[in-house]
């Protein structure tokens, strides 16, 4: 084994002051069949020497030598390592030697997928970043599929400072769904969740995934109500060469599959995530009387294994003229199967139980997308129109059986719950080189998106029974009392958003008077969305006071003989009025969030080292929702809401050496009230959970944003960075708990400020680098940590009755962390890769306790996942994955001062394994 | 400060269709943010009373949505009055008096004042009741919510004065909005001991019959009639006096006569619900679940109760829960005294303090419906408390001097 760790470090400087006998070798290196595309970072050895070199960001080289023939090595992460035989070096003289080296990509795809790989592969993502004068990471489609990422959201878990809620939401660096913005391509993405901003990111499948790009520092061209992180969703796009995979596979859980699971009879195109009707409101629900098919019964079955296929076509075509046109369409469809135990448990500040239930959930979800793009170049023009639906369906069946501190008898309640969330996405976009060399450049974008969340048919019935029998005698009785808790429940969201940008950028180059090359350019943009959200829901209640009349006992697995349209004829005729509709006027209630913004950007190539990237952004801000007061009849409220900011961000790049960049950044930016956050109406999403008002005297919070980070590139393809970044969220807008008759009731409000700081570690290290030894180069390792501090603190306020005035941000782990190590194997020319991938998030907030109740924390949970992808032929590649491996307990706890924390929910998620083959048709 | 913006066209529409517009009492477009709509031979009346307004008893009334009474105004109902929730109305119709207002609803024995349901056919939980919101002490903070957005109460004035009810009827309210969110026949929302509230009655609602959430009113003369849930309820650091309280379960429903409550949330927060309560009769009645009980002290609350009478309950006659709430009755300072509970499932449960205690018994005290006492063992109540009137017999109603005839139903 031979290690060479610091070879490469200062070879530069060595070429540099070589003796004059010696040789000089220079060049240019680039992308295959791309002159334009510079390879910057390249590696060049002289086999068998110490002697090498790095190409600037020009892809240029230059290296001293002493004379005599050598075979040079190109090497290079992400590509494929050449060697140019027999090269001749002449002493006092200068050899030209330039080299197209080709993107490993185009060899270790998925399947030979030859695709553009600048978007695509680790390395070349990384030049990206390093390139950028913002704080950024990527994730390109090869990191995104070896790290067995199969959504956006886990994609996001594996960089550094974002940990996920539920697998659909993220919080970047302690920050939730307020402080980050999703963009698909640069322009918006439309809610699916009528409680956030951001769109559930399991929407998204990481097969319509070129990069996930992350900026966690602002800059003007971004939307200013931001603090934590922006998200773009590059997708998928036209490939150089002829492109038409087909995918299948099959996926498994070792607490799900084969074991017992219980649903109930669905429609005829569940199976595809699409609800066929079944579950609509029937017309004669709007007669008397109220009548349901009534649809109870539960189905008990075998979980059965999941299933998933996609296909993707594209290609390039080049005409005659040299215009080139573009295309890709691609297709997955997934189908999963889930089950979840638990406990729903209440206990109170003398750690009294209120409420211990324990759950099963059996879940059956659905992943739909359809990616359609077209690319037309022509000369210095560019066009791209991108089409995007995804859908999401989860169908759930929850069992809930346990006490309430306020009932006699023991409550087992079922509900079934369907949910659809699917986006609808259009995008045009334009790119034009206008002027002499292309140096006035014109981007624009158009985006026309829907985003539609539907509830359809919520069925829930809650029953009593005595819990000191055992089970197989036990009886259960209906549940009278509670009538709004037997129901059927429906309900619909609608967002459409239309979203534009245009911007010009002029840049130019000149020589100072040292002869280095100044670069400078301006930017002017413009930026416009309108986003439009209707939410309504229709309740249906049974009152069963009476019923018992009919039926002393129930038999829970088959409630539908009770239901019958005669029984409800003949209630109707006793003048029983068995189901009735239960309105609440403000269920249906639309909002509005008009955005209009101007910037400018100027960046300037000081000298050599340092970039100067600075910029202002003008944003004003409509924000509306309108509904009919609660209470008061015929009374329709509004609670406009008008803001015009100026935010200027700064960020300076530096490079302090050839290795090594510093990166400063400060900005100051905005928070937005989410629209029902201003709503003065009671709402309670979830059954029985805690009841939610608006605040109508909320107000924009402004955030004051820094950040430093310092990159080290020891040697091609590794990297060592640290960031500080620190926050000071003025008036941010938080949860509170207010004082309530009954119940818990949760609102928001202007706190007095929040603190976040932190710092974030990456390592990426190829361990070719330090090794030649043959099983140990084939190594990569990739690791990230971050540490952050965050703290808020709550105004006071006569009805607020939460616990703590004083709390960390909710949602944020002080400690994350990710660590891969991917061994990569080549054989035949056929790569296979094994990726081990750890995550870990430490205690966080999960929910705030009030009038003296202690705040709830999820512990710590540590993922370790296993992704196996290979090559078997040029036409077929498998791949294996096994996730979350360890199969930890999720617990929340609840703090109580004596140290006794009660544990309020915990379940195992089992340990998941999917198996998938891809065959080449092409 | 950002205001909500009413739209007040929906008002200023209704308006045009005023019949009734003699004297100034009817409300002004421009100022009042109530509208009074003659519709069908009623008044519907709809919105914020934002200043002095009376009801007349020549007129019917219809509540339509909540109806407030503002801050600083004062609503007069006369004796005699009705007034009705409107029928399949798309609010929940209730009465509430903010923080600052005051109902001045006297009636009499003669001409009670009374609310009821306007459906065709009146149910238990057609609307809402009669909420008062009051500035006196509460142990949830120094301000809460009510229930179903009925408004915001507590503050610092125990002797906070929220006008008069007596003589008041309120029939089939109780609308349950939610799990946890449910509306009761009268809700006593922090109100202060300034305020009079005498001979009143709920009757036949879906939730609880009378409830207190904290402060320091007092309640004499009091009937509540086949209420579907618990027909006396305290929380949240109720501290007044309350004499002659009749329960009567029936049965169509019902659960405790009195559930008592200092904080489910946290036992032990102040100020501690802690009333005195003289002369009580509690008749239960089964309502096919055998699981009604007379009543119920837990989490946490403090209380001195005498001269009360705790009969036909299928479950438990008194029950203590809650550690805190044993720590109190241990200390004396939960205390059940001169007291009957007879004819229960379990006469006394988990309160052997108060079934040892030699002045409470077990006997029946052979009642005639929830009228009748019995003099044994009973304590002179005045000298108690200036509030409290004669009555050294154990229960509410003395057969020589039934107070609940002619104005209440059964």
């Amino acid at each position: 084994m031979k290690v060479r760790n610091l070879l490469f470090i200062g070879l530069l400087t060595l070429a540099t002051t070589a003796f004059s006998q010696n040789a000089v070798l220079r060049g240019t290196v680039v992308e295959n069949g791309n002159a334009s595309e510079p390879v910057a970072f390249a590696n060049i050895v002289l086999q068998g020497t110490t002697v090498g070199a790095t190409t600037d960001f020009d892809g240029l080289y230059v290296l001293n030598a002493k004379p005599g023939t050598y075979n040079v090595i190109f090497s290079y992460m992400g590509y494929k390592t050449d060697t140019l035989y027999s090269v001749e070096l002449v002493a006092g003289e200068e050899k030209e030697l330039n080299h197209e080296m080709r993107a490993e990509s185009e060899i270790l795809g998925e399947v030979t997928v030859v695709e553009q790989a600048d978007r695509e592969s680790q390395t070349a993502l990384l030049i990206n970043q390093r390139k950028a004068d913002e704080i950024l990471q990527n994730m390109g489609s090869q990191e995104l599929s070896r790290k067995g990422a199969s959504d956006v959201a886990q994609g996001l878990q594996k960089v550094s400072g974002i940990s996920t809620i539920s697998s659909k939401f993220i919080v970047v660096r302690g920050m939730g769904d307020r402080y980050n913005n999703a963009l698909l391509n640069g322009l918006p993405v439309p809610s699916t969740n009528p409680d956030n901003k951001m769109p559930d990111l399991d929407l998204f499948p990481t097969s319509i995934v070129r990069n996930l790009q992350v900026t966690k520092t602002f800059s003007p061209e971004l939307y200013g109500d931001f603090a934590g992180g922006n998200i773009n969703i590059e997708t998928k796009t036209y490939t150089d060469n002829p492109v038409f995979v087909i995918g299948l596979g099959s996926s498994f859980n070792t607490i799900t599959t084969g074991q017992n699971f219980v649903t109930y009879k669905g429609g005829k195109l569940d199976y595809l995530g699409i609800d066929d009707g079944t579950r609509n409101i029937p017309a004669s629900a709007e007669n008397k009387p109220v009548y349901f098919d009534p649809n109870f019964n539960p189905i008990a079955k075998k979980a059965p294994v999941g299933q998933n296929f996609s296909f993707r076509k594209s290609n390039k075509i080049i005409r005659e003229n040299g215009d080139q046109v573009g295309y890709l369409f691609s297709a997955s469809h997934n189908v999963d199967y889930g089950y979840r135990d638990g406990f729903i448990r209440i206990y109170n500040a003398q750690n009294d139980s209120k409420l211990d239930y324990a759950m099963d959930r059996y879940t059956t979800s659905t992943n739909s997308s359809v990616l359609a793009s077209a690319d037309y170049r022509r000369e210095g023009n560019k066009f791209s129109y991108t089409f995007l639906y995804a859908n999401a369906s989860t169908d759930e069946t929850m069992e809930t059986e346990g006490e309430h501190f306020d009932y006699p008898s023991d409550i087992f309640t079922r509900r079934y719950t369907y949910r659809e969330n699917r986006v609808l996405i259009n995008q045009l976009q334009g790119s034009h080189g206008l002027g002499s060399n292309e140096n006035l450049k014109l981007n624009w974008g158009l985006g026309y998106s829907k985003a539609i969340s539907e509830e359809p048919d919520r069925r829930q019935f809650v029953f009593l029974y005595d819990g000191d029998v055992s089970e197989s005698e036990r009886t259960y009785t209906f549940n009278a009392q509670d009538r709004i808790d037997n129901h059927r429940f429906f309900s619909e969201l609608e967002e459409n958003e239309v979203s534009g940008r245009v911007d010009l950028e002029w840049v130019t180059k000149y020589a100072n008077e040292d002869k280095t090359e100044v670069e400078e350019s301006f930017t002017f943009g413009l930026q416009a969305k309108d986003k439009s959200r209707y939410f309504d829901y229709r309740r249906f209640v049974f009152d069963l006071n009476g019923f018992s009349d009919y039926h002393s006992e129930a038999d829970i697995n088959n409630l539908d003989q009770y239901f019958q349209a005669e029984d409800f004829e003949q209630y109707d005729e006793d003048g029983y009025t068995l189901m009735s509709e239960e309105n609440d006027v403000s269920s249906v209630n639309n909002s509005v969030l008009r955005i209009a913004s101007a910037f400018g950007n100027y960046k300037k190539q000081i000298n050599v080292r340092t970039r100067f990237n600075g910029g202002l952004r003008l944003e004003g801000s409509y924000q509306n929702i309108i509904f009919l007061h609660q209470q008061i009849t015929g009374l329709v409220v509004e609670n406009p809401l008008y803001n015009l900011y100026l935010l200027p961000s700064l960020n300076l790049r530096s490079d302090l050496t050839e290795n090594t960049v510093l990166k400063l950044s400060g900005s100051r930016t905005i928070s937005r009230p989410k629209f029902k956050e201003i709503a003065p109406f009671e709402y309670t999403e979830v059954f029985a959970g805690i009841k939610t008002r608006g605040n109508e005297n909320l107000n924009n919070g402004v955030n004051y944003n820094m950040d430093a980070r310092y990159e080290i590139y020891p040697n091609h393809g590794d990297m060592i960075s640290a960031t500080l970044f620190g926050k000071y969220l003025d008036d941010p807008i938080e949860t509170v708990m207010k004082a309530t008759a009954s119940g818990q009731l949760q609102s928001y409000a202007n706190a007095e400020n929040a603190i976040v700081a932190g710092v974030e570690l990456e390592y990426i290290k190829k361990f070719s680098n330090f090794t030649e030894h043959s099983f140990l180069k084939n190594f990569d390792f990739t690791a990230n940590a971050a540490y952050m501090y965050t703290q808020t603190k709550i105004k006071e306020d006569l009805g607020n009755a939460q616990t703590n005035d004083q709390r960390p941000l909710q949602g944020a782990s002080p400690f994350l962390a990710n660590a891969d190590l991917t061994y990569n194997l080549v054989r035949k020319e056929l790569p296979t890769s094994l990726t081990l991938s750890y995550n870990v998030f430490s205690d966080r907030l999960y929910a705030v306790g009030v009038n003296g109740i202690g705040d709830q924390y999820e512990q710590a949970v540590n993922t370790l996942n296993f992704t196996l992808r290979s090559e078997l032929s040029k036409r077929l590649s498998l791949s294996f994955k096994l996730n979350n491996i360890l199969n930890p307990n999720v617990e929340i706890v609840q703090i109580h001062e004596s140290g006794n924390n009660p544990i309020v929910n915990e379940y195992q998620r089992g340990v998941s394994g999917s198996f998938g083959l891809n065959f080449n048709l092409n | 400060m950002k205001k909500l913006i009413i739209l007040s066209s929906l008002f200023a529409s209704a308006l045009f269709s005023l019949t009734s517009c003699e004297g100034t009492t009817e409300p002004d477009p421009n100022t009042d943010t109530f509208t009074v709509v003659e519709e069908n031979g009623s008044m519907k009346i709809s919105g914020i009373i934002n200043r002095n307004y009376t009801m007349d008893a020549d007129k019917d009334w219809t509540l339509s949505g909540g109806v407030f009474v503002g801050d600083g105004a004062t609503l007069t109902i006369e004796e005699g009055t009705t007034i009705k929730s409107e029928r399949n109305g798309a609010n929940v119709a209730f009465l509430s008096v903010s923080r600052g207002g005051k109902l001045m609803a006297d009636g009499s024995a003669s001409n009670p004042i009374v609310f009821t349901s306007g459906e065709e056919t009146p149910a238990a939980g057609d609307w809402g009741g009669i909420i008062v919101n009051g500035k006196a002490t509460i142990n949830t903070g120094a301000e809460a919510e009510g229930e179903g957005g009925t408004g915001t109460y507590g503050g610092t004035n125990d002797n906070d004065n929220s006008g008069v009810i007596r003589y008041v009827r309120v029939e089939y309210a109780g609308r349950l909005l939610g799990t946890d969110n449910e509306l009761n026949g009268f809700s006593f929302n922090g109100v202060g001991n300034g305020t009079t509230i005498e001979y009143i009655q709920a009757y036949k609602g879906a939730d609880d019959g009378i409830e207190f959430f904290g402060g320091t009113v007092n309640l004499k003369y009091a009937v509540s009639t086949g209420n579907q849930d618990d027909s006396f309820d305290w929380t949240h650091g109720w501290r007044g006096k309350g004499q002659f309280w009749v329960v009567n379960q029936l049965p169509g429903g019902g659960d405790r006569g009195i559930e008592a409550d200092n904080n489910g949330d946290d036992n032990t927060l102040q100020p501690n619900s802690n009333p005195t309560l003289c002369n009580l009769t509690l008749v239960g009645s089964d309502d096919g679940d055998a699981e009604n009980t007379g009543m119920r002290l837990r989490e946490g609350t403090m209380a001195a109760i005498y001269n009360a009478i705790v009969t036909n309950f299928p479950k438990n006659g008194v029950r203590v829960s809650d550690q805190v709430t044993t720590d109190h009755m241990t200390n004396g300072d939960l205390v059940v005294a001169h007291s009957i509970s007879a004819n229960n499932g379990t006469n006394w449960k988990d309160c052997a303090d108060f079934e040892n205690d030699a002045s409470n018994s077990s006997v029946d005290p052979a009642l005639n419906g929830y009228v009748g006492t019995v003099a044994a063992n009973a304590v002179d109540p005045t000298t108690l408390d200036g509030f409290f009137s004669a009555g050294t017999y154990i229960g509410a109603v003395e057969a020589s001097n039934d107070w609940t005839a002619g104005w209440t139903i059964q």
